[in-house]
């Protein structure tokens, strides 16, 4: 038996060698937010749910879809619910947001971080502006579960000016996030839970958003499904707000 | 000569008919002014309070090299913003010599911010930037009801509207968090000391929701660095040409390079009023209407006293006037009884400017507010009104005369004959 034992010990310290997890090897930030933005934010079409509540008490609530593309560099947003949201849709292009006024037909460029009405949920929160593109990344510390990685804004329009994003190493994933100013004072926090698997890959379908000053609000957009799928560029441009093209791909 | 003569004797030959006429004529302008002087008054009212407060009327503006072409461009206004000169310390202190500037100091765009205090969020508050000790144009125009203005060492401290302080629940000393977009897009938050409640001189609905932050705090929330300015405001000592000293200030900053622009006020606020001067010129149609169906009334009534004055016309024609000459005679004498009502018209018109002006009645209903454009009812005066209404007037005579007189001179010479012999 004991002789058994050490055999499956040398066994799987042996595969474990030559065999070793990708984090292990993983040591720069960009590769990791990299892989994170990957799994995250695949070219797909989702169902997103969107609640903020009160003390308890529900102020606002929508059903979206969204077709992605190029880890959220273009993303188109149709709202399904309310009946008073369906029509304004909006669409991320080159970093800036779009939404059209489903009542005058015009397209206008919006700031991403206007908010969901009375919420503190913006519309960067939700069409999700990628991590790697838009900022600079900096293990500031890890342990055996995750890395604590600290992310600069490049540019001036970046929607925050730091993040400091919590990532497991098992499954590239993050697990918690906090959004700073410039003077370092907390924004709001992120928590990403209810781990399920999309296409074959586990990630939080749910993120949980609260502010230190409004500790009464409570916001959470959950991924309710998620299909791969490949959309042209053509449709992601400003005037298929009005055609909605991507439904006839 | 013999014109005026005959004139001035037809006008007192018809006493009756012209007082009638000249009283109509007077009651008609005199409205017609006070209408045009609530709307002068609602431009002053405006002027002296959103944009004296927001976009203090000055004479020459300071803005990044280039400003102008992007905004004749139709570059966006959010683009407009982020548009910003570099070290205006230094700037404003090298100006500063010019005798010929009275005033300079910093105008900032305002930053829409949310408020969260005691754990509440309240929305859409317009924050603008003042320096301690070059805001006296600004300072002018509040009125600091507690607290007190910003010193010179004071940072991260705001001013707000005295009336919006029991919505906050809010006092002198307490801190607030700011948190909203900064002109760049990001997202930035900054902790604010309340150092004073205000109430501008003139007061207007749109005032409740600016609040005044120090530069410092300031520049945290909009995005600026320290020696970022949107803008400079010029105020320049009388008796100096604007495009004269335009001409020399870009002399000066092209030699000492710097890459700002000059441009006089009037140019980059033209869209300011656009509304209030819209519905002006709807009451100036509106009055243009009335001035024209009064005077095709008036002119029906001198057609038909005309009717009755052929033994007159009779007269005329055996002393061998021509028609031409009598077309002259009467619309001369109709043009002076209007002109004299019209003057007479505009001074009555004075006088219950005067009158109602000071009543100096004041509301706090904002409904009341957005229509005076402040808190005060007030008749304004400008010049363009009272030459409008006399130019309107004297022009619409002319041309209802000259059509109507040319209808009721045709008498035959044998009808005016046998009018004489009668």
């Amino acid at each position: 038996m004991n002789t058994n034992k050490c055999l499956i010990f040398i066994f799987l310290t042996g595969a474990l060698l030559l065999f070793p997890q990708e984090s292990v090897y993983l040591k720069d930030p960009n590769e990791i937010i990299k892989k994170m933005d990957k799994i995250m934010y695949p070219n797909s079409k989702s169902e997103l749910y969107l609640l903020s509540t009160r003390k308890g008490k529900k102020i606002e609530e929508d059903s979206m879809i969204s077709y992605s593309k190029d880890i959220n560099q273009k993303i188109i947003i149709r709202f399904t619910s309310p009946a008073s949201e369906v029509g304004n849709d909006i669409i991320l292009l080159e970093k800036n947001v779009w939404q059209i006024e489903k009542d005058s037909g015009r397209i206008i460029k919006v700031p991403s971080n206007l908010t969901f009405g009375d919420t503190d949920f913006s519309y960067g929160d939700v069409v999700r502006l990628n991590l790697s593109d838009n900022y600079i990344p900096e293990i500031i510390s890890e342990d055996n579960v995750k890395w604590i990685i600290n992310l600069t804004a490049k540019e001036k329009s970046a929607p925050y000016y730091r993040i400091e994003m919590e990532i497991s190493k098992a499954d590239f994933i993050p697990i918690k996030g906090t959004c700073f100013g410039k003077n370092d004072k907390v924004i709001k926090y992120m928590v990403y839970s209810d781990i399920k698997i999309f296409n074959g890959k586990r990630k939080p379908s749910k993120v949980t958003v609260t502010s230190p000053y409004l500790p009464d609000d409570v916001s959470f957009l959950e991924t309710l499904s998620e299909e791969l799928k490949e959309y042209s560029d053509r449709i992601f441009n400003k005037n298929n707000l009005e055609m909605r093209q991507e439904e006839n791909q | 000569m013999i014109l005026p003569k005959l004139v001035l004797r037809n006008i007192f030959s018809h006493k009756q008919r012209n007082i009638i006429i000249s009283l109509v004529i007077t009651f008609v302008v005199s409205m017609l002014f006070i209408f045009l002087s609530f709307s002068d008054g609602e431009i002053e009212n405006i002027n002296k309070s959103i944009m004296g407060l927001e976009n203090p009327g000055t004479d020459i503006v300071i803005k990044l090299k280039g400003y102008m072409q992007a905004k004749n461009a139709n570059e966006k206004e959010e683009e407009l913003d982020k548009m910003v000169i570099q070290n205006y310390p230094q700037i404003i202190k090298e100006l500063k010599r010019f005798d010929f500037i009275k005033n300079i100091y910093v105008k900032t765009v305002p930053v829409f911010q949310n408020i969260y205090v005691n754990n509440n969020k309240f929305q859409d508050f317009a924050i603008n930037g003042l320096e301690s000790d070059n805001s006296s144009i600004i300072k002018q125009k509040l009125k600091i009801i507690e607290g007190h203005f910003f010193e010179k060492n004071e940072e991260n401290v705001i001013l707000i509207h005295n009336e919006i302080r029991k919505d906050l629940n809010v006092n002198i000393g307490d801190t607030v968090t700011i948190i909203g977009t900064d002109l760049f897009g990001q997202t930035v938050i900054q902790d604010f000391n309340i150092i004073g409640f205000y109430v501008p001189i003139i007061d207007n609905p749109e005032n409740l929701r600016k609040v005044f932050a120090d530069m410092t705090g300031y520049n945290m929330i909009s995005g600026l660095f320290a020696g970022e300015a949107n803008a400079i405001n010029i105020d320049l000592n009388k008796n100096n040409s604007i495009n004269i000293i335009i001409n020399k200030l870009t002399e000066w900053a092209d030699k000492n390079n710097h890459e700002i622009e000059f441009n006089p006020f009037s140019i980059i606020n033209e869209e300011d009023l656009v509304i209030y001067e819209a519905f002006r010129l709807i009451l100036i149609f509106i009055s243009l209407i009335i001035i024209l169906v009064i005077m095709i009334g008036i002119m029906n009534i001198i057609s038909v006293n005309l009717q009755d004055r052929k033994k007159e016309i009779g007269s005329y024609y055996c002393l061998g006037a021509e028609k031409r000459f009598l077309i002259y005679l009467y619309s001369f004498e109709i043009l002076t009884v209007n002109a004299f009502s019209t003057i007479f018209g505009i001074l009555v018109g004075l006088l219950i400017r005067f009158i109602i002006n000071s009543i100096k009645y004041t509301t706090r209903d904002p409904g009341m507010q957005l229509v005076f454009g402040s808190d005060k009812f007030y008749l304004g005066l400008s010049i363009s009104t009272i030459l409008y209404i006399f130019i309107g007037i004297v022009s619409i005579t002319l041309l209802t005369s000259v059509k109507t007189l040319n209808t009721s001179l045709k008498v035959s010479p044998s009808e005016a004959i046998r009018e004489v012999e009668e």
